[in-house]
């Protein structure tokens, strides 16, 4: 299908032949209504068939669709619409014409003259005002009647889709690294340092990505597969239909959504900033184009931030503002000139999906990834893990410092605790390789579903002939290849090596293809549909059954909806580069044959039709859409018992994993031990090793992390680091010293003053190893002043202070306490209002020291809520808010005795205190709360009236003390200091494990596919898809990069080589040998783009073309009708079938062998290519 | 006894690297560098040992701008071991860097 245009009739070198006044006849003659009937038998001898309401026709290389048609004799033209704005379709014939015109044509002074057309006075026609680059519009009084001019902007955010093609991109290309990785890189590339290659190619896949506006820039393909993909899009989300919508709610993210603007004032103000830049662009397209990305970067910002629930995260987006300058452009040449133009615009911003449904593994991971490495940035310093893990990435650092000295690349360090047998070391090795090769199974299987479904495919078994023709070409290529250009030569290299290597047999992949989906080409299915429906008729097709019809649209809508809720992928489609425009023909096809069957069900007035177990169409269509979701997708199905047998699969290819990294941890080890004796000349038997390594770690400054330790000093106490000891020294200094491993000093050199409180310069010592120093006043009983004597409960809190409080609320987490009367017991806790627990050794509530401890360590950040607030109680125990609330009985229960926590969210009561010997007793090595409540409480403050305001956050609950008053101290007391002294954890000697031994295995990635070839006609434009495309006559992939053609392309190249030296020899024959050699060179990556089933084709296009230029030459160089009718028979078919890599090859063929450019030098061919394609 | 930082660590890596005798302005170019990948790949490893519920919840921790103690807290519940991730990450950095 072609219009006047596209079929050659007028062309630009003919329209040179004719005077603007005939083209103006033949305009005239063509659209002139007043012979409709005539009108209309041309448009239908044009398209070959009739033409009725819902057919797409293409117009200019644009997509239109007929919403009227009236082959009365009333006149009416056909009436077309693509989306944006509806005209009748003789009248865009013409716009196009003159617009062909205008560009070859030079008007005579005063412009052409009208000719009438019978539909009224015709304005004259003026070129567009040119005004300078980089001016803004400057609206003038119009000069003639004012067209007004209906057009529609869409703008899509595809964000998500570029950040996904991004990751795919990366990971593909490490997987394509496969044959030049090598053993040490499936150690280290593959392996440990995975992660890291991989950010790397996403950043630069970002990069590229956005430099070149390109969503699949990272995958080396052109910007016109970006444009094709997204002007698709534009196309789906402009169309009204639901079915262009793909708004299911995908499990993880969100479908797509979309928003027309209104006329809010701030919508208003998005749209006239828009029409002026439409004006300005269609006005000027020499524009700058940074200016106006700048400015339509600037106009999407704020049309996003307007968009609602289509907002989008605005790093990328597509949207259709060229075709409408274009179509400004022709309006305003029509009009006589922009000043003539009413613009009304209509605004759709949307946030869209492109690619493959299956959920990449890392999406959430990659984002948390991103945004964990922004935060807690300070000043430029790393944050992220860095930033939260100071100290505990110094310990680590300590170690791996030693490991690294010590053990030779296969060893690991840890800080394990706990673990100090090589065994327990094999262990946590083991767990650790199940964990991560689980989560690399998964990674890989996602992306393998993601290329499968864009139409990659595994690499196909080669004949010896074709490996031998693919080495001779990489060698060759190789050769070819300057040296310095290394990472190119290195992938040269690493092909012939695979192919060497016999790598063709694919294990990795075919491990993942068994756990393929069962996918439907899209463009398949569309081909399906119109095998049993005919859209220009809108009805079945002779002996199609309803029912039947009805099943295929379920199959086909079933699969679009399961993808984008369940985030899987049940259609594949032909390529990367034509998988939007295959997906926006299944939704019109989709879209169509659902109108037209809800028409024949619910507008059958025969009674053909049983309507008794559904009365209208949409109830049977319900049903059947549920059963074909449910075969499809449902708990039997066979999709899920393929994910089922992934997911059984993968973790038995885990645990595999992770059980030899145990065996191989703890072996190694064992080894370790031995070399380490025999080296250190200690003892051999095990366990000794054990301690050599520990005595060797603990020699390092480590961490101190735990419970401080309290130890008094003449009148003093000290609260010190965990595992530490103030010993005093012969010359009457103190030292800071571990308890573990060798008692390795910490601090020397401290002394105490006359009042047994530390000095200043031994503050000072310890503030500068980064520690804190604090001192408090405090008061005990002086020794044999208690005496015990019985008071009640009032009495008890006047002596020993009380603290009034008032319970906010209890943070419940909304399951309130309740009394079972059938249980005989509360239910209802479920968090953290359990975890108030007896602390100590094994639980009893005694530490070794026989302090009652309390604790709430195991209380976790999410469990304390109630009525949507939510208080952290770890976090709590840092800020210090945290009390231990002791009430004595029901009735005095607003009055407690509190107890701070420490660090850890224990609270340690001295056994000799008041408050020990009043709330609990010891019975059989446990403590037991005599009191009332012991709660939790979370202090919001002290008010005017000195009453604690608390939230509850756990409650333990004892008998209460009723009658009996406890025995009370009173008498003399002294004052009891105490100095806490905190060091950073890191700066005191730690009880350090030996290492672990996770042995570094290689990994071998997957290996890397074939990319789907592109589909030819049927993925193109228009909503019917043609017959399938044979194997054999398949057309060429989407012109990409190097690395994604070299695999596919070789062995077809290699084919070629000879036949082109052989054209190239007589097209360039002027040329010098180098120059040549270039151009065969061009020509040779020209054809990387045709298929094997396409060179017949080609090679008579090429000998139709090179005839037709000896012609040329032969007659004077002078291109003449008849010529270009002889090239454009093997022209337009490529054109028309999109096959670009052809037509520059054609393109090439014809200006090498013009005698304008074959003794030109390489730049001047290259760029009479690109004129030839620009014009073209 | 000095605290050993990352610092250190990455001094430690340009010395074996041998990037001793090279102009401070280049060595602190590098030692940015290497404090960013190394940055980048201890997140990479902490994060991809989080199930996909906890990586949500990481989102939305990063999305409030969460306190240190917050996040910290967040990852010592969640990814066992978390210090032998540490020192582990650091091990692999240093033998890919020197190897």
């Amino acid at each position: 299908m072609a219009g006047l245009h596209e079929r050659g009739e007028i062309t630009p070198k003919r329209i040179n032949e004719f005077s603007l006044e005939r083209i103006w006849n033949r305009v005239r003659g063509y659209v002139d209504p007043s012979d409709t009937p005539e009108h209309a038998v041309e448009i239908q001898a044009e398209y070959g068939r009739r033409l009725s309401h819902g057919d797409h026709i293409e117009i200019g290389g644009e997509v239109w669709r007929i919403v009227d048609i009236t082959k009365g004799a009333d006149g009416a033209p056909v009436v077309v619409s693509n989306g944006i704005r509806t005209e009748s379709i003789a009248s865009l014939q013409l716009e196009r014409i003159e617009a062909v015109a205008r560009e070859h044509v030079t008007p005579p002074p005063g412009g052409p003259t009208p000719v009438p057309t019978g539909s009224g006075p015709r304005p004259p026609v003026r070129p567009p005002v040119v005004p300078p680059a980089g001016s803004t519009v400057v609206r003038t009084a119009p000069t003639g009647p004012i067209h007004r001019v209906s057009l529609r902007y869409g703008a899509a955010d595809i964000s998500d889709s570029a950040d996904d093609a991004i990751r795919d991109a990366a990971e593909i290309e490490l997987h394509a690294e496969k044959g030049a990785a090598g053993m040490w890189d499936k150690f280290f590339k593959h392996n440990i340092a995975y992660e890291e290659y991989r950010q790397r190619g996403i950043a630069r896949g970002r990069a590229k990505v956005l430099a070149e506006d390109n969503v699949y820039a990272a995958h080396g393909l052109s910007r016109d597969a970006h444009v094709k993909a997204t002007d698709a899009t534009i196309d789906r989300i402009l169309q009204d239909e639901a079915e262009f919508l793909h708004s299911e709610d995908s499990k993880n993210g969100k479908g797509e959504r979309r928003r027309q603007f209104g006329d809010s004032p701030e919508e208003q103000a998005v749209k006239a900033q828009l029409v002026d830049l439409i004006k300005e662009y269609a006005a000027n397209p020499a524009m700058d184009a940074r200016e106006l990305k700048r400015r339509k970067d600037a106009i999407f910002k704020e049309a996003n931030a307007l968009a609602g629930e289509a907002k989008g995260k605005g790093m990328m987006y597509a949207d259709n503002l060229d075709r409408l300058a274009d179509q400004v452009r022709q309006h305003a040449a029509a009009a006589g000139g922009m000043e003539n133009l009413d613009i009304d615009l209509d605004i759709v911003v949307a946030r869209a999906k492109l690619g493959a449904r299956t959920e990449r593994e890392k999406n959430l991971v990659d984002s948390a990834l991103e945004k964990l490495e922004r935060w807690g940035k300070d000043g430029g310093v790393v944050g992220g893990v860095l930033a939260a893990f100071r100290n505990e990435i110094a310990v680590a650092v300590a170690a791996t410092v030693g490991i690294g000295q010590m053990v030779v690349r296969s060893g690991l360090s840890s800080t394990v605790g706990k673990l100090v047998t090589f065994g327990g070391s094999g262990l946590v090795s083991g767990v650790y390789g199940w964990w991560k090769e689980k989560g690399r199974l998964r990674s890989e299987q996602a992306l393998h579903e993601r290329e499968t479904t864009m139409g990659a495919k595994l690499r196909e078994q080669e004949s010896p002939e074709q490996m031998r023709a693919r080495l001779a070409d990489l060698n060759t290529q190789l050769g070819n290849t300057s040296w310095i250009n290394f990472s190119e030569r290195e992938r040269i290299k690493s092909q012939i090596l695979a192919i060497r290597r016999n790598e063709t047999d694919q294990p990795r992949r075919k491990e993942m293809q068994e756990f393929e989906l069962a996918r439907t080409s899209a463009r398949q299915l569309a081909e399906d549909a119109l095998a049993i429906f005919d859209p220009s008729e809108r009805t079945l097709r002779q002996g199609v059954r309803l029912g039947q019809a009805v099943d295929v649209l379920a199959d086909i809508e079933a699969r679009i909806r399961l993808s984008n809720s369940q985030n899987v992928d049940l259609l594949s489609y032909s390529n990367m580069a034509d998988a939007e425009v295959e997906r926006r023909n299944l939704d019109m096809v989709r879209m169509q044959l659902k109108a037209a069957l809800r028409e024949m069900y619910d507008g059958d007035a025969t009674g053909a039709i049983d309507r008794s177990t559904y009365a209208t169409f949409q109830s049977y269509y319900d049903n059947q859409l549920g059963l074909r979701e449910d075969a499809l997708f449902g708990r039997e199905s066979d999709s899920r018992k393929q994910q089922k047998k992934f997911a059984d699969w993968s973790q038995r290819q885990a645990l595999k994993r992770g059980a030899t990294n145990v065996v191989i941890g703890a072996g190694v080890g064992l080894v370790l031990h031995d070399l380490w004796a025999l080296a250190s000349g200690g003892d051999t038997t095990v366990g000794s090793a054990v301690h050599a390594l520990k005595e060797y770690f603990n020699n390092a400054p480590t961490v101190a992390a735990g419970a401080p330790v309290i130890e008094h000093i003449g009148g003093s106490s000290f609260s010190l680091p965990h595992d530490t000891h103030l010993a005093p020294q012969a010359d009457g200094s103190f030292t800071l010293e571990s308890i573990v491993g060798g008692r390795p000093a910490i601090a020397t050199g401290l002394h105490l003053d006359s009042s047994d409180h530390l000095d200043a310069a031994s503050i000072a010592k310890l503030q500068g190893m980064g520690g804190t120093v604090v001192e408090t006043t405090g008061w005990t009983n002086a020794p044999g002043s208690m005496v015990e004597h019985k008071e009640g409960i009032w009495e008890w809190f006047k002596h020993h202070g009380n603290q009034k409080i008032h319970r906010l609320g209890w943070d419940d987490n909304d399951t309130p306490m309740h009394f079972s009367a059938d249980m005989q017991k509360w239910l209802g806790a479920d968090h953290n209002e359990l975890e108030l627990e007896f602390g100590g050794v094994g639980g009893t509530g005694l530490d070794s020291q026989g302090n009652i401890v309390m604790t709430m360590e195991n209380m976790f950040p999410a469990g304390s809520f109630h009525d949507g607030v939510h208080h952290n109680a770890p976090a709590e125990i840092v800020e210090r808010k945290i009390r231990l609330l002791l009430s004595m009985s029901k009735g005095s229960q607003g009055t407690v005795a509190e107890v701070m926590s420490n660090q850890q969210g224990q609270f340690v009561i001295d056994p000799d205190s008041d408050i020990a010997k009043t709330f609990f007793k010891v019975e059989n090595g446990h403590a037991i709360f005599k009191g009332f409540h012991a709660e939790v409480g979370l202090s919001a403050g002290t008010d005017a009236n000195h009453v604690n305001n608390l939230f509850i956050l756990a409650t333990h609950k004892g008998d209460g003390i009723t009658s009996g008053i406890t025995s009370v101290s009173t008498g003399e007391c002294i004052p009891n200091d105490l100095t806490q002294i905190a060091l950073p954890p890191g700066s005191a000697p730690h009880d350090i494990p030996v290492p672990w031994i996770v042995p570094v295995r290689r990994r071998t990635p997957l290996e890397p596919l074939t990319p789907g070839r592109r589909s030819g006609p049927g993925s193109g434009p228009g909503p019917e898809p043609e017959p399938p495309v044979s194997s054999g006559s398949e057309s060429g992939t989407e012109s990409g990069s190097e690395s994604g053609r070299e695999s596919s392309r070789g062995r077809e190249r290699g084919a070629q080589v000879a036949t082109i030296r052989e054209f190239a020899d007589a097209a360039f024959v002027a040329d010098s040998q180098e120059l040549k050699d270039k151009k065969i060179g061009l020509l040779q990556v020209m054809l990387q783009g045709i298929a094997p089933g396409e060179q017949r084709n080609f090679m008579t296009t090429l000998q139709a073309i090179d005839g037709a230029c000896k012609k040329v030459a032969r007659d004077g160089g002078t291109v003449v009708p008849e010529d270009e009718n002889i090239l454009s028979p093997h022209l337009s078919p490529l054109m028309e079938s999109g096959e670009r890599e052809d037509v520059i090859l054609v393109a090439s063929a014809c200006f090498v062998e013009n005698p304008d450019f074959r003794n030109q030098d390489l730049d001047t061919f290259v760029k009479a290519i690109q004129v030839f394609l620009l014009n073209s | 006894m000095a605290q050993p930082s990352i610092d250190q660590f990455v001094e430690n890596l340009l010395v074996e690297r041998g990037l001793t005798g090279v102009d401070e302005a280049v060595l602190a170019e590098l030692r940015s560098d290497l404090l960013t990948r190394i940055g980048e790949r201890l997140n990479a490893e902490m994060v991809v040992l989080l199930d996909a519920e906890r990586v949500g919840e990481l989102n939305d921790l990063m999305d409030a701008d969460a306190e240190v103690d917050i996040v910290r807290e967040f990852f010592m519940s969640n990814v066992p071991n978390y210090q032998d991730v540490f020192a582990r990450t650091l091990m692999d950095f240093r033998t890919s860097y020197l190897s």
